[in-house]
């Protein structure tokens, strides 16, 4: 696997580092349609759209559009930087990151489920309900965050922090990772008091699956 | 670059026909000199769709019958002057619905169409969504009451697609139109607004409606067999 | 009084969006807010499955075949056209 961040095309421009999630079977998941997959000989066939290009992630870029399965992509020129995405002519499919699986997967959820009911004790304490922050704090499955943190959900900071917990336990117990992610990431408003926190939680959430998949960090 | 492959997306409507194909001249050329089996090859490629687009603003199928018959005159008087402007069936097709309107204003009851098709609400009812003053997640679907897959088999089942057909025709005729026209001959969006006279939006609207009404009668029904087994 | 951004889509307005999302008359970020929400909610990711099977459920509606009646009237018709046109 090549280490620098990108390899240059023919005319020299930097080509980015792009990744891809997909559903189970290299399927798109709004679509349906599935990306022809790399093989003995090499890379997957080139793949245009009926549409307006195809698309593709920046590091940054894919909590936005998690899935259980992750590829890195290769991506004809041209290309577009759009904010959340990278648009393409066209692209193939290089390589599957095989450090992303389903339970990758299924564990990014719950790391956002344990970090909103963190968050959730710390406001409890702030509240001096020392109680209610241990209760919360001495769970350790996300069905005992998803009951407790549900009994003490209510309309003041930490019983709405609570409250955030519960759902995002719940959507995480289920194996909704993409649900439970946004969960937090709107939680982290309301915990660090400031609309710039969804998208800061979204880059933490970024540097998560990096992690996970192996991925090398760039600037 | 090498050869690469279309990801056209498996739900993509088709692409839109051709003007007047090279085949379609020809066809309308013999039946200008008056050949037979011209006639009777149109008839067999369209009767059906025609039928079907009649039955949307009729009352019966035997009236339906009879509006395409009287179409298919006024299709031959008008035969010599079709200049191949637009598509042969989207002309064909807006002359059975203009026969199809006249028949079917002259059926009517006092309370004219357009009265009826504004009695729109959501297209999923508004306590599947929470309110405006949830602390969280205000619009988002109630726990519980969102929306979970239906499984494939069940939908070709005989009951399914017989429900389905009980769906469209209580349509209002607009939107059952439309939707016909759209979902079930498979037409573009182009070629309905051409024939039916209508604008994208306008045309796009009532699909809109139209579809979210069938589903939403389809998922009554799926939900309630689940609870019968 | 809820913290949603204001940018974000809600479940309501996808159910709303859903025939032109179909029809690809979303604008570019109209259509990424679109999709990113059906990342975040398998209720409507299920919704939007919902109205393509209906979708090609009534694709698979088929006609009866024509009745050999209607098409000899038909003809009886094409042909008195012809008469009155030659004549």
């Amino acid at each position: 696997m090549p280490s620098e961040s990108g390899a240059s095309d023919a005319s020299g421009s930097r080509r980015p580092r792009a990744w891809k999630f997909l559903a189970a079977g290299a399927v798109a998941p709004f679509s349906g349609h599935r990306w022809p997959r790399p093989g003995a000989a090499g890379p997957g066939q080139w793949v245009t759209s009926s549409g307006d290009g195809v698309y593709a992630c920046r590091l940054g870029d894919l909590p936005w559009w998690v899935d259980t399965e992750l590829w890195e992509v290769e991506l004809a020129a041209p290309w577009e930087e759009l904010p959340t995405q990278l648009r393409a002519r066209a692209a193939r499919l290089l390589t599957a990151v095989s450090a992303w699986d389903v339970a990758a997967f299924r564990d990014y959820g719950e790391a956002c489920a344990f970090r909103a009911r963190d968050w959730a004790v710390e406001a409890l304490n702030t509240d001096r309900r020392p109680g209610d922050a241990e209760a919360l704090r001495e769970c350790k499955t996300l069905a005992e965050i998803a009951e407790r943190a549900r009994a003490l959900q209510g309309l003041t900071r930490a019983g709405n922090l609570a409250g955030y917990a519960a759902d995002t336990a719940a959507r995480a117990g289920l194996g909704n990772a993409g649900a439970a992610a946004n969960m937090a990431a709107n939680a982290a408003i309301l915990y660090r008091g400031t609309p710039q926190a969804f998208d800061a939680e979204r880059a933490w959430q970024a540097a998560w699956i990096a992690d996970r998949a192996g991925l090398p960090r760039e600037a | 670059m090498p050869q690469s492959v279309s990801l056209d997306a498996p739900f993509a409507e088709a692409p839109p026909p051709p003007p007047v194909s090279a085949e379609e001249w020809s066809l309308l050329e013999r039946l200008r000199a008056g050949e037979e089996s011209a006639f009777a090859t149109l008839v067999e490629r369209y009767q059906r769709s025609m039928i079907r687009l009649a039955a949307a603003h009729t009352p019966s199928r035997a009236v339906a019958e009879e509006v395409v018959q009287e179409a298919w005159i006024g299709i031959l008087n008008g035969i010599d002057g079709f200049e191949g402007r637009c598509p042969l069936r989207a002309w064909m097709f807006r002359i059975v619905a203009n026969t199809a309107k006249l028949r079917g204003a002259r059926e009517v009851r006092s309370t004219p169409f357009s009265a009826l098709e504004d009695d729109e609400g959501p297209s999923v009812s508004a306590d599947s969504f929470r309110p405006a003053e949830d602390p969280r997640w205000a619009g988002h679907w109630v726990w519980g009451k969102s929306p979970t897959p239906w499984p494939d088999e069940q939908l070709t089942s005989r009951e399914t697609m017989g429900r389905l057909r009980e769906q469209l025709e209580q349509l209002p005729p607009r939107q059952r139109e439309v939707m016909t026209l759209r979902d079930i001959e498979g037409w573009s969006s182009a070629e309905v607004c051409e024939s039916l006279g209508l604008s994208e939006e306008n045309q796009r609207v009532l699909l809109h409606r139209a579809r979210s009404k069938v589903r939403k009668g389809l998922a009554g029904y799926m939900a309630g067999s689940e609870a019968r087994r | 009084m809820s913290n949603l951004r204001p940018m974000d889509i809600t479940c309501k307005e996808v159910v709303e969006l859903i025939t032109e999302y179909l029809d690809d008359a979303l604008s570019l970020e109209e259509r990424t807010r679109f999709e990113q929400h059906l990342v975040t909610c398998p209720g409507c990711m299920a919704y939007l499955r919902q109205v393509r099977q209906t979708i090609q459920a009534s694709r698979r509606l088929t006609e009866e075949s024509l009745p050999s009646g209607v098409k000899e009237e038909l003809l009886d018709a094409f042909r008195e056209w012809r008469k009155r046109r030659i004549g």
